[in-house]
């Protein structure tokens, strides 16, 4: 992959940061110049997408199992009791 | 200090949530039934310390974690940390021709992540290492922050940032290797 430098950021940094980026835990200056960079590289920006839509597919097959009804009364219950 | 009186109210709101995060941890539903029951009853005692108006949702997960650590961890013992494989960053994009010539394009990436069941997903993280798959949970699925999930699972911020970067690497080559054996990925680069 090439190197572009695009507002002090290069590829490498990018991907470095990529998870913090998705994640929102750059301060505001760090993300926006990671923003700026992958507006301009590609590359990135497909990395960055597909990193997304990845984190975003794990997140909704693992949301789906509600507690069932016996059990939640059964805590109710116990609680209850207390 | 909170008032015991409001804790059904308040804490039955995150049930459902604490209900899955503890499938995914013991991989068992009596043992998730156990476990969940255990983490309201221990909240509900300890309820009157909590400091109202502070994170809620952060404090039952804490209550959680702590006990899965201590009591279902000891009873079935899994890998420690390292046995987890280093993978490479963007493991799955790579395999897929990410960053590289353009073999695979842009609906056939699509493809192979519409490809993964939720079963899929489900397997694939339950074999990862408790403190990897706890990260991962906490973060992907649950939402909290690195600093929330530091408080949780009381280790420091950069412990969370690599338990979570490697869990989330190991993560995407199980389900790549899940692909290969399916033929959806060829492995070539």
């Amino acid at each position: 992959m090439e190197q572009t430098n695009f507002s002090g950021v290069d590829c490498k940094e990018s991907i470095a940061r990529l998870y913090e980026f998705l994640d929102n835990e750059l301060c505001s200056a760090d993300q926006a110049a990671i923003k700026r960079h992958i507006e301009h590289c590609s590359p990135c920006l497909e990395a960055f997408e597909f990193e997304a839509e990845l984190k975003a597919m794990i997140r909704s097959r693992l949301r789906k199992e509600g507690v069932p009804l016996e059990l939640k009364e059964k805590i109710r219950r116990a609680l209850a009791a207390e | 200090m909170a008032d015991q009186s409001k804790f059904q109210e308040q804490a039955m709101v995150y049930v459902d949530a604490l209900y899955a995060a503890a499938l995914r941890m013991t991989r068992s539903h009596s043992d998730a039934e156990d476990l969940l029951q255990e983490t309201f009853l221990k909240a509900y005692r300890g309820y009157g310390s909590f400091q109202d108006g502070t994170n809620l949702k952060a404090w039952l997960y804490r209550i959680l974690t702590n006990t899965y650590i201590n009591i279902y961890r000891a009873k079935k013992r899994r890998p420690e940390e390292s046995n987890l494989e280093d993978v490479e960053d963007l493991y799955m994009y790579r395999r897929l021709g990410g960053l590289e010539a353009a073999t695979f394009g842009r609906s056939a990436e699509e493809e192979v992540l519409d490809s993964f069941t939720d079963q899929d997903v489900k397997d694939a993280i339950e074999a990862l290492p408790d403190q990897f798959r706890i990260a991962v949970l906490l973060s992907d699925v649950e939402g909290f922050s690195y600093k929330e999930i530091s408080e949780i699972t009381e280790v420091p911020l950069g412990t969370v940032m690599s338990r979570l970067h490697r869990g989330r690497r190991a993560l995407q080559k199980a389900l790549v290797d899940l692909g290969m054996r399916r033929r959806l990925v060829t492995g070539s680069r």
